[in-house]
């Protein structure tokens, strides 16, 4: 498969052995969160400041800002990794800190922190997949059949990798190996913090593809990320924070429309939609909610057909 | 892991105190005096001029008090074992019986021991809280340097011991992002003994992986950038004594005398 991996991965979504979509509803409310790091330094700074949020079962959503905004606080409170000073988080209706176990909770909803290849740890690739699933208590068979699923979801070959060590992959191979990581125990929801952050773009394909993927199998995803042309290429609905507050929570035709609270959130649109904004302007395209390139040229040949 | 959490020992915190203007090297045999003297000494008195010149040392410190007594966390069960053991085996006067006798003599001592030990981790903390990695590295090059006529590694010795202390915080940093990764998978910590031991592999496998790959991304950079030890490398900064450096070395000075002559 080497060599015919990047080419293989344009084709890849409709080959997938589709999985059986009986994913239960989920849903998960913040309700004026706040949080703030103690530290032995200095008086306790402010990460996450009355954040409210709600996130509907199945829906696919991004969270974004700058470095240091509390996006990673604000993943790491999903699954009760932090205790939220004030506020709480309810799924389905559950203050997550109270009553049911925060250990069923983190089987429900699956992280993927930054650079997750690091804390790969398993003698083989394959060993450190099925680690989530054995977690689950599951039988064998199916512990070995989720693995395999998992990692043909990102475009890794069981028979190939599967016994290799992880140490020996490339780094963009032993990203996906931790994603599959988390595939792998089936989580109704995935919440992801910079999953493609220093991939290549065959890499950043075969994540974003598995994202998809995973949504259409009726998932809740949580894309965590500073880029925003990845983020608004890809969803519709964009969540923005700024300094430990949400300055924006809508559609991303909304915030991009309003240029004062684009500089408030120190946000700069993708290229792509900038592009589009002069293409408008000299009446070349009908609209300016256009986000990658494909669906500027889209666009310009249906507006414009060339002549040959 | 609470332990590693509660340390600060190793961390810098920046300042422009008294002890953060000493020279690194008086500083050095200042807390090497003060604590050969803690433990030659059984004396009260000793303890208590000790105890008055780490406060002394705190107050002017201008360190946020929480972030020395911090240190002391982890350590507290070593104390009251400590404590413990001396109030119970020191034979005397018996106060009260549990079993065994509780001696006026073993309470005075355990007390002793067990404030003596603090006082050893509380004047370490202070240490380095005020002085950056480098002033140390620097003060314990010069203060060997004799040694390199013996053919001792000095400078190499010295860089790693630095480069140890400096990676504390960031291997404690990856040890908290390293386990919330495998409790978001499912792992769990709690458990019997045998089960909480296995549990710990996947959180300090990646750790080491991470560290042999850090020592080397950084053995890279500094050989990128030609690096080398040795006698003819000089420094941006030179150490220089002043005033205060006599004061403080004057100080932990007479403090040994006092020390001797109570034994």
């Amino acid at each position: 498969m080497t060599g015919k991996g990047v080419q293989l991965t344009t084709f890849f979504v409709p080959k997938l052995k589709v999985e059986r979509p009986r994913i239960p509803a989920m849903q998960i409310k913040i309700e004026n969160l706040s949080f703030s790091y103690k530290s032995p330094w200095s008086a306790p700074k402010e990460v996450l400041t009355n954040v409210s949020l709600t996130i509907a079962a199945g829906e696919m959503l991004a969270l974004v800002g700058p470095s240091g905004s509390g996006k990673t606080t604000l993943m790491q409170h999903l699954t009760g990794l932090l205790k939220p000073d004030t506020g709480r988080i309810c799924v389905d209706g559950q203050d997550i800190w109270q009553g049911s176990s925060l250990n069923t909770l983190r089987r429900r909803i699956g992280l993927v922190f930054q650079f997750p290849e690091t804390q790969l740890f398993g003698e083989t690739v394959l060993e450190d997949v099925v680690f989530g699933p054995r977690n689950l208590g599951l039988a064998e068979g199916e512990v070995r059949e989720r693995a395999e699923l998992a990692m043909q979801q990102v475009d890794l070959d069981v028979a190939e990798v599967g016994e290799r060590s992880p140490l020996h992959l490339s780094e963009g191979e032993r990203r996906r190996v931790a994603l599959a990581g988390v595939l792998s125990m089936q989580p109704e929801c995935l919440a992801l913090d910079e999953p493609t952050a220093g991939l290549d773009a065959a890499g950043t394909r075969i994540v974003l593809d598995v994202l998809r993927q995973q949504h259409r199998q009726g998932r809740t995803i949580i894309l965590v990320s500073h880029d925003i042309a990845l983020v608004s290429a890809l969803l519709h609905r964009i969540v923005v924070l700024n300094d430990g507050r949400v300055h924006f929570d809508g559609k991303k035709e909304d915030l991009f429309k309003d240029q004062a609270h684009l500089a408030a959130a120190g946000i700069v649109p993708p290229k792509a939609r900038r592009i589009a904004c002069a293409l408008k302007r000299m009446g070349l395209v009908a609209t300016e909610e256009l986000y990658s390139f494909a669906e500027i040229k889209n666009q310009l040949d249906r507006h414009r057909p060339i002549a040959e | 892991m609470p332990l590693l959490r509660d340390m600060t020992l190793g961390q810098y915190y920046p300042g422009n105190s008294f002890l953060h203007c000493l020279d690194p090297r008086s500083k050095l045999i200042s807390i090497v005096t003060l604590m050969t003297c803690l433990f030659i000494s059984m004396e009260v008195d000793v303890l208590i001029a000790g105890g008055s010149l780490l406060t002394l040392g705190i107050a002017r410190s201008g360190l946020p008090a929480g972030a020395i007594f911090r240190n002391l966390r982890p350590f507290v069960w070593l104390f009251f074992i400590t404590f413990l053991v001396h109030a119970l085996t020191t034979p005397g006067q018996p106060l009260f019986d549990f079993g065994m006798p509780v001696t006026r003599e073993g309470l005075v001592s355990g007390l002793g021991y067990s404030m003596r030990l603090s006082f050893l981790i509380l004047v370490a903390a202070l240490f380095t809280l005020t002085t950056p990695p480098i002033e140390l590295t620097d003060a314990l090059d010069k203060l060997f340097s004799p040694l390199k006529r013996l053919k001792v590694p000095v400078h190499e010795l010295v860089l790693m011991a630095s480069l140890s202390l400096r990676f504390l915080p960031i291997l404690v940093n990856e040890a908290g992002r390293v386990k919330n990764a495998q409790l978001s998978r499912g792992a769990t910590l709690d458990g019997r003994l045998l089960a909480r031991v296995k549990a710990m592999v996947p959180m300090i496998l990646p750790l080491f992986v991470s560290a042999i790959y850090r020592a080397e991304a950084l053995a890279l950079a500094m050989e990128a950038r030609s690096y080398t030890g040795g006698k003819d490398r000089s420094s941006y900064r030179e150490l220089t004594f002043g005033r205060n450096d006599f004061l403080a070395l004057g100080c932990s000075f007479l403090f040994l005398v006092f020390a001797i002559i109570s034994l």
